[in-house]
C-alpha cells in the first residue's frame, strides 16, 4: 500500500469523507483551517455537501439537524470555537444524536493563540456544556491517526448514538506525516430513530426537552446505561515497553509521541521507563494504570496543561504509588529531551510529588 | 541514521515548500519523515519555517529541539535558529548572512546570486539550496530522489519548469 505525504488535519477530513461522511459545517479557525479548506475542495467530488457557517453556533446547530435526519455529519474548530459550540454539544448529547466534532487544542484561556496547548482537556472529557452527559473523547497522535480515529468515531457514534470528539491539538494537526489511506466503509448501523420522512409509519421525535416527571429521568437512565457499556467495551490505549517498567509515563496526544522518544533515552541509559498513551481520555484507561501502579515506583504525567488528565490518573493510581507532574502552559510544548529530564529528576527524587490541590 | 533539519527564510523564499519537497523524497526511497512547519506568519516577508526529521526508525518528536542542519535564508532566521544547531552540526547560510559565532560549522554560500545570475529565476533558489544540501548529505541523500520529486510537483506546470528546477539543483550540487 503507498503512503501519501499528509497534513494531520487533511488526514482528519479525508478520513471522515471514507468513513461516508456528506456533510461538513464550519467556521474557520487556526491551527484547523486545513479541515474546511480540504473539504470544500473534496466534498464536491464525493457528492457532499460543504457549508462555511456564519459561526460555531450556527456549524453546531447544522450537524445538530444533519444528525437528527440521520446523516454522518463533522463539524471540526479549534479552543474558542469549542467552547461556543458547548450548548449545541449538550443539546445533541441529550437528544442521542451521532455525529462527529473535533477540537484542535490552541493556547488559551479567551482568544490566547495559536500555538499547540492540551488545556481544554477538562471541557472535553468533563462536560463543557451542561448536564450529565459525555461524548466520546479520542486522542490523536499523529497524522495517521487522524485519519483512523475519525473513521472509528464515526463507528463509535453511530453504535452508541453518543457525540464523538477528536481532541488534537496544534502540532498533530499542523504535522505532516506519511499516511496510508483507508479504503471508504459503507456505514451499517440502521438508524430507526431518524427524522426521514414519516409516510407509512409513526412520526420520529427528536429531543432534549420533556415537560413530563418522567422524560428527563428515563432519558438520563438511558444514557447512563449507555456510557457504563462505552466504558466496559470501548477503552483504547498505546502501551510501550510496560512489562519490566519501573516508572511509568502518562501522555496524550503529541505529548504522548515526545514521551515515547523520552522513554527510548531513559531505556538507552538503562532506566526501565515504561508509556501509558490513553487513544479514548473518555472513557479514561483507569484500569491498566491501576493495574500497572502496582508494579511501579512513580508515575510521571506530562501534559500542555496546568494539570488537568493527571486528575483522572490519580483517581485510578489512588495511593498505591506517587504521581509526578510537568506542564507546558500556553502554547510552549513539550520536547522529548525535556520529558526524558523530567524522568531522570523524578528517578533522582528531586521532584515532589503531585497533590490534589 | 536520523537527520534533523530547520530550513528557514523570508515568507516567499520558498523554504516551506522546499522543507516538503524533502520529505517527499525521503519518503519515496522508503524512509521514515516527519514536516512540521510554521502556520503563524508566512506571508510573504514574513518569517516561516519547518521542521524536517528523516530517520530510518520510527520519528517521535516532529518538533526538533537540537538540529544537525539549519538551512538559513535570512538574518533573521539565521539569529532565531543558530542556537539550535548542535556542535559538529552545519549550518546553511547565504553569503549576505553576518555571521555570528556559535557552536556548529557554518557553510556560507553566494545562493542569491547564484540563483539570479546563472539560473535567471529568484523563485527556484530553494532548490539551488536544496541541491547544496543534498551534496553535504551524499550518505543517505541521492539526487536522484529528488529530482524525481521535483518532477513529479512540477510536471502538471509543464516541463520547462520541471527542466528549470532540475538545473537549479544540478546547480547547488556543485556550489560547494
Amino acid at each position: 500500500m503507498t503512503k501519501l505525504l499528509m497534513k494531520g488535519n487533511e488526514a482528519m477530513a479525508e478520513g471522515a469523507i471514507r468513513a461516508g461522511c456528506r456533510y461538513y459545517f464550519g467556521y474557520p479557525i487556526t491551527p484547523q483551517n486545513e479541515v474546511p479548506a480540504y473539504f470544500a475542495k473534496r466534498m464536491p467530488e464525493v457528492g457532499g455537501v460543504f457549508v462555511q457557517a456564519e459561526s460555531e453556533t450556527a456549524s453546531i446547530n447544522m450537524v445538530y439537524g444533519a444528525a437528527a435526519a440521520g446523516a454522518r455529519v463533522m463539524t471540526t474548530t479549534s479552543s474558542p470555537g469549542y467552547s461556543l459550540m458547548q450548548e449545541g454539544v449538550s443539546y445533541l448529547a441529550g437528544a442521542r444524536l451521532p455525529c462527529v466534532l473535533a477540537n484542535v487544542q490552541r493556547g488559551g484561556p479567551g482568544l490566547g493563540n495559536i500555538a499547540a496547548s492540551q488545556a481544554d482537556y477538562f471541557q472535553a472529557t468533563k462536560g463543557g456544556g451542561h448536564g450529565d452527559y459525555h461524548v466520546f473523547v479520542l486522542a490523536p497522535a499523529s497524522a495517521q491517526e487522524m485519519m483512523d480515529l475519525t473513521m472509528l468515531a464515526f463507528e463509535f457514534s453511530d453504535r452508541y448514538r453518543v457525540p464523538a470528539l477528536i481532541l488534537a491539538d496544534g502540532i498533530v494537526g499542523q504535522m505532516v506525516e506519511p499516511v496510508e489511506v483507508r479504503d471508504f466503509v459503507t456505514p451499517q448501523v440502521e438508524k430507526p430513530w431518524a427524522l426521514t420522512g414519516a409516510a407509512g409509519r409513526e412520526p420520529n421525535v427528536v429531543r432534549s426537552l420533556w415537560l413530563d416527571d418522567e422524560g428527563v429521568p428515563r432519558n438520563n437512565d438511558l444514557l447512563q446505561a449507555t456510557y457504563d457499556a462505552i466504558r466496559l467495551q470501548e477503552v483504547r490505549y498505546e502501551e510501550f515497553l510496560t512489562a519490566d517498567a519501573d516508572y511509568l509515563i502518562v501522555a496524550y496526544g503529541s505529548t504522548g509521541r515526545m514521551a515515547k522518544g523520552a522513554v527510548r533515552m531513559a531505556r538507552q541509559q538503562g532506566l526501565r521507563v515504561g508509556l501509558i498513551r490513553p487513544i479514548t481520555l473518555w472513557p479514561f484507561p483507569y484500569r491498566i494504570l491501576q493495574t500497572l501502579s502496582a508494579q511501579v515506583k512513580g508515575v510521571f504525567v506530562c501534559e500542555m496543561s496546568a494539570g488537568q488528565m493527571v486528575e483522572d490518573v490519580a483517581l485510578a493510581v489512588g495511593d498505591t504509588v506517587p504521581i509526578y507532574f510537568r506542564g507546558e502552559l500556553g502554547g510552549r510544548m513539550f520536547t522529548d529531551a525535556k520529558i526524558y529530564e523530567g524522568v531522570v529528576s523524578m528517578i533522582r527524587g528531586g521532584l515532589q510529588p503531585w497533590q490534589p490541590k | 541514521m536520523k537527520e534533523q533539519v530547520i530550513i528557514s527564510g523570508f515568507g516567499g523564499q520558498g523554504v516551506l515548500s522546499a522543507g516538503f519537497l524533502l520529505a517527499e523524497a525521503a519518503m519515496h526511497a522508503g524512509l521514515e519523515v516527519t514536516y512540521y512547519p510554521s502556520y503563524g506568519a508566512e506571508m510573504r516577508g514574513g518569517a516561516a519555517n519547518c521542521h524536517v526529521v528523516i530517520a530510518d526508525q520510527e520519528i517521535y518528536s516532529p518538533v526538533i529541539s537540537v538540529a544537525d542542519t539549519l538551512i538559513a535564508l535570512s538574518q533573521q532566521a539565521f539569529e532565531k535558529f543558530a542556537s539550535l544547531v548542535r556542535g559538529g552540526g552545519t549550518i546553511l547560510a547565504d553569503k549576505g548572512v553576518k555571521v555570528i559565532d556559535v557552536a556548529a560549522e557554518v557553510v556560507a554560500l553566494p545562493f542569491e546570486e547564484v540563483t539570479l545570475k546563472e539560473i535567471g529565476n529568484i523563485r527556484v533558489l530553494n532548490t539551488v539550496v536544496l541541491g547544496t544540501y543534498a551534496a553535504l548529505h551524499k550518505g543517505w541523500l541521492k539526487k536522484e530522489w529528488l529530482v524525481e520529486a521535483l518532477t513529479h510537483k512540477f510536471i502538471s506546470k509543464g516541463q520547462k519548469v520541471v527542466d528549470l528546477n532540475i538545473k537549479a539543483l544540478e546547480r547547488g550540487y556543485t556550489l560547494l
